[in-house]
């Protein structure tokens, strides 16, 4: 899945979401499947027959504008909200809304919002990130254990029993992480989770997001950041007016300029730069994916210039 | 729980003993504050005088007395013109006064030992202990959350006014006060609706499950200081009374 590149149109996701009907070979975590969904008081629907899916194991950047349904179609993910049409899918099954299979399912699929605030609800981080572990039964040396690996793995030991309301946006936002991440979602979705944080914040919490993912989770990020998608992402998908645009590997959604400047969106930096040098010297190489890779590249195409350039001048003597 | 136990003692120390007796309660209680948990003075005392405003306000009540004062019996008084009546204050007053405010002092000088020494989820625990509904506190906890979010979303909107320029005068600024909380009531219903959303999204199932109580070990030359201030105290009061 991962290597496919190229764009996934509509039309091809609504045949991928039947072959999986089908039971055919698509392994995907999340599917929302001609998904409608207006809010009260409002003139325009939020999702308007929304099909997209989400491929397991993947890093998934959800892209779009403001009102575009990111946060609606999360809150559909974890059953807060249900479609007035369609249906949601997950692992293959149709999300049931009985209260305890909605226990269930949110214990697959972990919810960060953009606001921690929105989640935050004991006094410490400690106490907190047990607050789904307690709820969910476990006993307190499970919790503890479980406590104990996320304070680490995101960096928070140091403040564990420092009060919530003390604790700065990037903290509070790692904190929040911390308690879905304690649950071991096999589903892990992130409202905008780097807004409003410092590059140092930003690393700290893509770090732990890597740690997370390489221990088996699915990570789902709706972000603004192009450069970040970009750079993080295995997999793209934008929404537009509450349907999906397009979805992807990155490579393919960020080739041509065209999509994404149809729909307002702009490309990121290092695609951009890359794809404004000539065919002639990008040929034969796939697009740099971070400020490091274009490094590497550029270094490696100076090299083979100047080796060129010697050559030439040696035939020349 | 040894805390809430030395904080309980001395409440109720705070209101029997005599009102020389109140007054070291404060002053001790302070120290254990000030010197021992190192709490900023000028917030302490921010704190200390706010509550202290709610007895500042009952004071004309307490001094001020409405009527024909017999000879001799009024310090301050002041005729209320085209009247036999007069606004007057007695010692009496006054010592009832100073009484109230050793007692009022005492008594929240140990609420303030124990709030600010005590962290908020430890509180909860200890009243879990003394089998306090669980009703009560999970609405204790979900308002101690929803004091800092409103603290929050208040100095938010006060700061956007202020720099956007605010009103001049008392009439604009009163309107300006009435909007503000009519803001900061749509803000606060929003980050509730927020909260109950996070809550269900985190596996709420109806019920806050709070941590275990941790007996925490209590040092040594804490536990003695406080064991012989006690005793002292009853002893000095016994004394008192004796002679």
């Amino acid at each position: 899945m991962m290597g496919m590149p190229g764009i996934n149109v509509l039309k091809s996701l609504e045949t991928e979401l039947l072959e999986k009907e089908n039971g055919m070979d698509m392994d995907y975590i999340l599917a929302f499947e001609d998904v409608v969904f207006h809010y009260p008081d409002t003139v325009e629907p939020a999702l308007r027959g929304l099909t997209a899916a989400i491929p397991r194991g993947c890093k998934t950047a959800l892209l779009g504008h403001n009102g575009s349904g990111k946060s609606t179609l999360f809150l559909h993910a974890v059953g807060l909200l249900r479609p007035q049409r369609g249906r949601v899918l997950q692992a293959g099954l149709p999300v049931s809304y009985a209260k305890k299979e909605l226990a269930a399912l949110r214990r697959r699929v972990g919810l960060v919002f953009q606001d921690p605030e929105q989640q935050l609800i004991l006094g410490t981080p400690q106490d907190d990130i047990s607050f789904g572990l307690r709820g969910a039964g476990m006993d307190e040396a499970e919790i503890a254990a479980r406590c104990a690996v996320v304070l680490e793995l995101l960096n928070l030991s140091a403040i564990q029993d420092k009060p919530i309301h003390q604790l700065s946006l990037g903290q509070k936002k790692r904190t929040a992480l911390a308690g879905v991440m304690a649950m071991e979602p096999e589903l892990l979705l992130l409202d905008e989770p780097t807004s409003y944080l410092d590059p140092l914040s930003e690393a700290q919490l893509l770090d732990g997001l890597d740690s997370i993912h390489r221990k088996g989770t699915t990570v789902v990020m709706a972000t603004h950041d192009m450069n970040l998608a970009y750079r993080w992402a295995d997999w793209i998908i934008i929404l537009d007016q509450g349907v999906c645009r397009a979805a992807g590997a990155p490579e393919g959604i960020f080739a041509g300029g065209e999509l994404l400047q149809r729909l307002g969106l702009a490309l990121p930096l290092l695609a951009e730069l890359w794809h404004s040098l000539p065919p002639s010297v990008t040929a034969g190489h796939t697009a740099p994916r971070n400020a490091g890779e274009f490094k590497a590249l550029l270094n490696s195409l100076l090299g083979e210039g100047m080796g060129e350039r010697a050559r030439v001048a040696g035939r020349q003597q | 729980m040894w805390k809430s136990l030395f904080a309980a003692i001395m409440f109720a120390l705070a209101y029997v003993l005599h009102p020389a007796l109140q007054v070291l309660i404060t002053l001790w209680m302070m120290l254990w504050c000030l010197q021992y948990a190192k709490i900023p003075p000028r917030a302490y005392g921010q704190l200390f005088g706010t509550a202290l405003l709610f007895y500042g306000l009952s004071l004309p009540a307490l001094l001020v007395e409405l009527g024909r004062p017999a000879a001799g019996e009024a310090v301050l008084y002041l005729r209320i013109p085209g009247t036999a009546q007069f606004l007057y204050m007695t010692p009496a007053g006054g010592m009832r006064a100073a009484l109230l405010l050793a007692r009022v002092s005492a008594c929240l000088a140990c609420c303030l030992f124990i709030m600010l020494t005590t962290p908020f989820g430890e509180l909860l625990q200890v009243l879990r202990r003394l089998r306090m509904p669980q009703i009560v506190l999970e609405l204790m906890l979900v308002m101690y959350r929803f004091l800092f979010l409103l603290d929050d979303a208040a100095h938010g909107l006060l700061l956007a006014r202020r720099l956007r320029g605010g009103h001049r005068g008392f009439r604009s600024r009163l309107r300006e006060a009435a909007s503000m909380a009519a803001s900061l009531f749509a803000n606060t219903m929003h980050r509730y609706y927020g909260l109950s959303q996070g809550l269900a999204a985190r596996g709420f199932t109806g019920e806050i499950l709070l941590p275990p109580y941790v007996k925490r070990e209590v040092p040594r030359r804490f536990a003695f200081e406080a064991y012989a201030g006690i005793v002292l105290l009853a002893a000095a009061q016994l004394w008192m009374l004796w002679t």
